[in-house]
């Protein structure tokens, strides 16, 4: 799964934001959460249209759509919440055993890329497990590295590792308690 | 090496960082260093940008290059996915699309470092999907 990183950017505030992702043994949940610009009630709506977008560069946009198929594809489904000048929620369910689930992916490089990119915005993400979850706050990992920036050569490769090592953790136990 | 787990492992291995490696505020200096904007839509995400950015990020490091990368979202050229744009101080944007690892470095050697222009340029005429 892959979530596409320009989408979060042009929306998040500088307040915070959430992503968390939520298995169990049934199903798989993303929900992501910004305080950002948010979106009015008829773009909110129609947000999941292929032929719908903000951009002016194509008439196609394909993030949500994709999204969505993908969750409808696995039994899941997608929800869209938005407020102008609020936030917006995105909710996206899957079947976790389906066949068609893609695999979450590289979660550590992609939100590495992410702070990388935009090291001024705050990012929590939060990984559960069953009744075991990694929290990642931006805002607090910054300050634990001494206030150091996310685009300092280097930091980059140690969050991917930090993040990835610790939802395989969660993983790991998981699959031992299952035997 | 052990792995990297805790908030103290982290703590560590940064502070080992900022002995070796200067604390450079490169968004302060955007106007001065060159921008690299990597096209990162779902159509570039699709095409292997997030790998073409990840190397792109990693070769300025290790040639201790002064360049900002960013991400952007679609500039239209869908077509060419990956594409990117590299702004020199002072000059005209110029934009490159099919960008593979080959060519990434052939920009960062050529056109990044001393300003010669490589294959893989947009022309200014070509039309985005749009148009």
């Amino acid at each position: 799964m892959v979530i596409p990183v320009d989408k979060i950017g042009g929306v998040i505030g500088p307040g915070g934001k959430t992503i968390r992702k939520i298995i169990q043994d049934t199903g798989a949940k993303i929900d992501i959460e910004d305080d950002g610009t948010g979106m009015y009630e008829d773009m909110a709506a129609h947000a999941t249209d292929p032929f719908v977008t903000t951009r002016t560069t194509r008439k196609v946009g394909l993030g949500l759509s994709l999204l969505r198929q993908i969750a409808e594809m696995t039994g899941g489904g997608l929800q869209i919440r938005s407020k102008a000048g609020k936030g917006t929620q995105v909710y996206a369910s899957f079947r976790h055993s389906h066949i068609d689930r893609p695999p979450l992916g590289d979660m550590g490089s992609v939100l590495s890329l992410f702070l990388y990119t935009n090291p001024q915005l705050h990012l929590i993400y939060k990984h559960i497990v069953g009744d075991k979850s990694f929290y990642f706050d931006s805002k607090q990992v910054a300050e634990a590295m001494g206030g150091c920036s996310f685009e300092e050569p280097g930091v980059r490769s140690l969050i991917t590792e930090f993040i990835n090592n610790n939802i395989n953790e969660l993983h790991i136990q998981t699959k031992s308690e299952n035997i | 090496m052990s792995k990297i787990k805790s908030l103290s492992d982290l703590q560590k291995l940064s502070a080992q960082l900022q002995s070796k490696v200067q604390v450079r505020k490169l968004s302060a200096e955007k106007d001065t260093v060159p921008v690299i904007r990597v096209s990162m839509a779902t159509c570039g995400i699709a095409s292997g940008a997030k790998p073409i950015m990840e190397y792109l990020i990693d070769e300025i490091e290790k040639r201790k290059i002064k360049a900002i990368v960013r991400q952007t979202g679609c500039m239209g050229f869908c077509y060419v996915e990956p594409t990117i744009e590299v702004v020199l101080p002072g000059q005209e944007p110029v934009m490159f699309g099919n960008v593979d690892q080959a060519r990434a470095q052939e920009i960062i050697e050529k056109y990044l470092i001393s300003g010669n222009l490589v294959d893989g340029i947009i022309p200014r005429t070509y039309k985005t999907s749009n148009e």
